[in-house]
């Protein structure tokens, strides 16, 4: 082997080490509890978000409840979490949501699958999408990893919301976009997979 | 080996010169008692870097919800800060801002820049957003010159005016930036998305006081 040839598989090797982990992730999506084969008689669906018990943090490991992550941050620096806040609760409502629930849409649009996922408030049932972790990410070096969310995806009655009918995990849904880590790729993945799921499912 | 010693001692000049010309400007002017002729002469604040700056968003004085019309001005730029790249950002933040709070109050009204909000009796609420800082470093800089373009930075500062009194009743300010470790391993990616995390952040605002 050429001395050309082994500087070039070092430096690939080198660009792997790198770019690799940044780009993999545990990501993965199951049905933990009941069935959602009861969607083939549906044509729409009702479609609520939930973050009342969400944790944030840099990861998994060292998340919070997020009143005490935006304590945390104050802490640091004055106003810097009540910010964040701000910027959540904007964020999640202008690009989160409804990136959601477009990918989520996409998948039964693409193949003229009649179920709808929205503001349907008369919809028998109801898919309530609780964020459980929101991790915020590392951009930086030397090992950068994008932010990711940990949900639950819970289907009940919309007039009997105790008993919930199923619910599929969505664990560590990297937020990676062709050039760089973005939050809302988080929720754009989560959609695009549990429609899939669901898809797969009621064929 | 005179030519070499000759390069060695010149370089070596070059050196020092070089690090007395830095050193100079770099140093601050201190005030000293044995040097009375510069007393008067002190060291000038250090001036702290945005993401140290406290950024105040208090509640408004009257909830938003007490407003029938509302009308939503051209974003303004600093006079310092007017390039045709942060007209373009201006213009971006603008279509965002009307979207985003159409969602809040669908018969907002859109002012153009240089134009007066309407004279009309009725009571309204004016919305005056103003950038009072902006360097964003494009997705080119970063290409070319990476982490060494440095950070981006967006400060935006919005009155809401009462027209009925004419009185400012929230005047928040709102900030959002990266650093340039940030910047230049996303290849710009977070640079991009500073403008939107104000918008959000003003979008929040509205409709946490309405």
């Amino acid at each position: 082997m050429s001395k050309l040839t082994k500087i070039f598989f070092c430096a690939v090797l080198a660009t792997a080490t790198i770019v690799v982990p940044e780009r993999t992730t545990g990501r993965e999506i199951t049905i933990s509890s009941g069935s959602v084969t009861f969607l083939k008689q549906e044509k729409n669906v009702n479609l609520e978000y939930d973050d009342g018990s969400m944790k944030v943090g840099r990861n998994a490991k060292d998340s919070v409840p997020m009143e005490e992550f935006i304590a945390q941050e104050n802490q640091k620096q004055a106003g810097r979490g009540d910010s964040w806040k701000l910027e959540w609760i904007g964020e999640r409502i202008i690009k989160y949501q409804p990136k959601f629930q477009e990918l989520l849409n996409k998948q039964f649009a693409m193949d003229k699958v009649p179920l709808e996922f929205g503001t349907f408030k008369d919809a028998k049932y109801t898919l309530i999408l609780k964020t459980k972790i929101l991790m915020t990410g590392k951009p930086w070096p030397p090992f950068p990893y994008p932010p990711k969310i940990t949900a639950d995806a819970v289907f009940v009655e919309t007039n009997n919301r105790t008993n919930p009918v199923a619910v599929v995990n969505l664990v560590t849904v990297p937020g990676q976009g062709l050039w760089g880590p973005d939050m809302s790729e988080a929720y754009a993945k989560s959609g695009k997979d549990l429609g899939i799921l669901i898809h797969w499912k009621i064929k | 080996m005179t030519i070499m010693k000759t390069t060695c001692i010149l370089s070596f000049c070059s050196i020092i010169t070089v690090a007395a010309v830095i050193c100079g400007c770099a140093s601050d002017k201190i005030t000293t008692a044995e040097n009375p002729a510069s007393a008067t002469q002190t060291t000038p604040a250090a001036k702290q870097a945005y993401k140290n700056r406290e950024y105040v968003a208090n509640p408004s004085k009257i909830k938003f919800g007490e407003f029938d019309l509302v009308e939503l001005k051209a974003t303004e730029l600093p006079a310092k800060e007017n390039t045709e790249g942060n007209r373009k950002s201006a213009k971006i933040i603008d279509n965002m801002l009307v979207t985003a709070l159409k969602s809040i109050w669908p018969n907002l009204k859109e002012i153009p820049a240089g134009a007066e909000f309407s004279k009309g009796g009725e009571r309204t609420l004016q919305i005056t957003p103003q950038i009072e800082h902006i360097h964003l470093v494009s997705v080119g800089a970063r290409i070319w010159v990476g982490v060494m373009a440095g950070g981006s930075d967006l400060i935006m500062h919005v009155d809401y005016r009462d027209s009925s009194t004419g009185e400012i009743i929230a005047n928040p300010d709102f900030w959002k930036g990266n650093g340039a470790w940030s910047g230049g391993w996303s290849h710009g990616a977070t640079d991009n998305q500073i403008r939107d995390a104000v918008v959000a952040q003003i979008f929040s605002y509205a409709s946490g006081n309405k």
